[in-house]
């Protein structure tokens, strides 16, 4: 098989073994790797109803057929397991150069399984697999720890880690790397650390097979050049995806106050050019031309690395409008591993409810002190902070008092940084996002907001449709950095061109998007399975957004009509195949090879 | 009329912001000081999406902005 390696590397904690196991070209069509391959292990291996913080579940990193090769932003990898934060699918991917050297290993994806007797660390070298102790890496923050894995491995081999929030169990801590990438916001570092898996250290020297290389490399150089050639191309140097700052204020979608209201007063100080005002460093992902970390340095004088989603829910979200501020938590939250976009948003949740004196703390919109004693108390566990570290969800059951109204959440995940008074679509895709309240997999606004953003109509449910096929199907399951494409307009049909000259194969769009469908449904069903009463009422946005309207900006006024969201979910369940309550019918599932999906769930 | 450019179209523009005086409605895009053509760019106006072919007139708040994919 040209263009994946074919295999899965194995490791079992309980058993201190490792295995190798091979797949066939069938696997690796239906499923192209990444979020399909992560997907069907865990449908085929986890048993219903499997505790997520137990030994029985599986941790699985896993790359794609694009991952690694010298073409645009291939160097992302994808981390999934059953998540401790919402009971269902759990993912999400990050820059590392643990990702290519996966590949150069010789796998594709590397399964743990069980729990180890004390801490310890995987180590990856080509064919050699050895279970290491890690008992003086426990109790590190990922940046000590990373900085000692480095120092003995050495440069060349890549880290994926946790830090103390993995290690306590936080059920949104994800996984980490080069001090600033995170992915697996779901709680795949607790996962991690349920397990006392520190982190996974690889080295590969091997070559990729590929059907054919010289293409592969020809095609790879013409990319970059063309990515550099994009009118847009030297702007996002300068200011990455933290231009989106005055784009959200100016669209009043920013998360402000606890998604109150759609604008900040003090944007200025902690947008894009602000950024570039204070930025001492870029920093990104390995095999990029484009990366978009931007790195300030915060109030205490050390380096953070910041960008869109940390600065809306960690700055304005908080009611804070000065960037250094923001920077020190996003690096404490680095450091931590503990989730931006999940701590921003408790944290803003907390602060509403010491705002509404439901809870005897006293806690001031707009102090980095009390925003950074919360964040402390969730990553250590510490009083209240024990209660946070449960996800927003639980918090607000526990509170009580009405607050689960402005619990900024869809299926347990908090919502990112985008406030949905006013675009009902992107409301939509936040809810039916397969992992919970994130923008990957569809971020509609842009072309909501370009169209009919107070509509409720078939075709803006067609496109999330649409982008929940490229963005959560193909680009988290190849796996490549979406960005190049919307961001600087490189153009989508270079994809079947690399994975023409990688693989063999010629896979068109079409074919990508039915991989995506395909995924999309199984992930579905895996929620459905591990949580009986899953349906349609899993799917409805934060009541927040249909009650209280925004309260200032252009859009005053403004919130989720109840009755058109409803019209535009039941589109949505038709447009799919899926039943009315919003589970993929039979024939749909035969439709995408299926079947035992199907047959397993007794779907009639 | 004020016309704000957002992201890498303020390059685009030379500036981020734009104040205009028109005597009479106008085309959007025989107002802009580059062209809409073959460029991806959002147009809002007063709110409300728009287009090169928009009439516009003084008291209008037009924003152009780039499609972006949210971090
Ligand atoms: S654009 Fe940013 S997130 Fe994407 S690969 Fe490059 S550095 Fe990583």
């Amino acid at each position: 098989m040209h263009g994946w390696n074919g295999k899965i590397l194995r490791v079992n904690l309980n058993k201190k073994t490792s295995a190798v196991q091979s797949y066939d070209k069938d696997f690796a069509l239906n499923y192209l790797g990444g979020r399909g391959f992560a997907a069907r292990i865990l449908w085929d291996e986890l048993p219903a109803g499997t505790d997520p913080l137990s030994p029985q579940n599986k941790l699985i990193f896993a790359t794609g057929p694009l991952t690694g090769l010298p073409v645009a932003s291939s160097g992302k990898i994808v981390v999934a397991a059953k998540s401790p934060l919402t009971n269902g699918y759990g993912d999400g991917n990050l820059g590392s150069r643990a990702a290519v050297t996966l590949r150069k290993a010789g796998y594709e994806a590397l399964v743990v399984e069980g729990k180890a007797d004390s801490p310890v660390y995987v180590l990856v070298e080509d064919d050699s697999v050895e279970i290491m102790d890690a008992k003086d890496l426990w109790g590190k923050g990922t940046f000590d720890a990373e900085d000692d894995l480095t120092a003995t491995h050495g440069k060349s081999a890549g880290v994926l880690l946790i830090g103390q929030a993995g290690e306590n169990l936080v059920k949104f801590a994800p996984v980490m790397s080069q001090k600033g990438r995170a992915g697996g916001r779901p709680g795949m570092g607790a996962v991690m650390g349920s397990k006392n898996l520190k982190a996974v250290v690889i080295k590969g020297t091997k070559d990729i097979p590929l059907a054919d290389p010289d293409s592969l490399k020809e095609l790879g150089k013409d990319a970059y050049k063309d990515i550099k050639g994009k009118e847009s191309y030297d702007f996002w140097i300068r200011q990455g995806t933290m231009q989106a700052l005055e784009w959200a204020n100016e669209s009043s979608c920013l998360p402000s106050y606890n998604f109150r209201e759609g604008v900040f007063d003090e944007a200025k100080g902690i947008d894009g050019y602000k950024v570039e005002e204070l930025k001492v460093d870029r920093r990104g992902c390995p095999n990029c031309n484009m990366q978009c970390g931007n790195v300030i340095k915060d109030v205490e004088g050390q380096e953070a690395e910041l960008d869109y989603e940390n600065v809306g829910l960690l700055g304005s979200n908080l009611g804070i409008g000065n960037l250094k501020e923001v920077a020190l938590l996003n690096r404490l939250a680095d450091d931590w591993g503990i989730d931006t976009i999940s701590a921003g948003n408790i944290i803003g949740f907390v602060m509403e409810a010491s705002e509404r004196k439901l809870i005897p703390e006293n806690y001031k919109w707009g102090s980095v002190d009390d925003a950074r004693t919360i964040m402390e108390a969730i990553a250590f566990r510490k009083g209240f902070g024990n209660t946070l570290a449960e996800g927003v969800r639980h918090s607000a059951a526990t509170i009580g008092k009405g607050c689960e109204k402005w619990a900024i959440q869809c299926k347990g995940l908090e919502c990112s940084a985008y406030d949905c008074h006013a675009a009902p679509g992107m409301a939509l895709a936040f809810a039916t996002s397969s992992i919970g309240a994130h923008h990957k997999d569809a971020w509609l606004i842009s072309w909501e907001i370009a169209t009919d953003r107070s509509g409720y109509n078939k075709e803006k449910v067609a496109k999330l449709i649409e982008l929940q096929q490229l963005r959560g199907g193909v680009f988290e399951s190849l796996v490549a950095c979406r960005l190049p494409w919307i961001e600087v307009g490189f153009a989508l049909d270079w994809y079947p061109k690399f994975l023409k000259a990688a693989t063999g194969e010629d896979l068109s769009m079409d074919n990508l998007k039915t991989a995506g469908d395909r995924i999309y449904a199984l992930i579905r069903c895996f929620w459905k399975r591990e949580n009986p009463d899953f349906g349609r009422s899993w799917d409805i946005p934060p009541e927040r957004w249909f009650t209280e309207p925004l309260t200032k900006g252009p859009m005053k006024g403004t919130k989720v009509d109840r009755e058109g969201y409803t019209r535009m979910q039941n589109w949505y369940y038709e447009m799919r195949g899926w039943d009315s309550n919003g589970i993929p019918t039979r024939k749909t599932l035969e439709a995408l090879g299926l079947a035992d999906v199907a047959g397993a769930l007794h779907i009639a | 009329m004020n016309v704000k450019f957002l992201g890498w179209i303020s390059s685009l523009a030379g500036r981020r912001e734009m104040q205009v005086d028109i005597d009479n409605p106008a085309k959007l895009g025989d107002i802009l000081p580059f062209s809409l053509q073959g460029r991806s760019i959002i147009i809002i106006v007063n709110n409300e999406p728009g287009s090169g072919e928009t009439m516009v007139k003084n008291t209008d708040q037009v924003t152009l902005m780039p499609v972006i994919s949210g971090g």
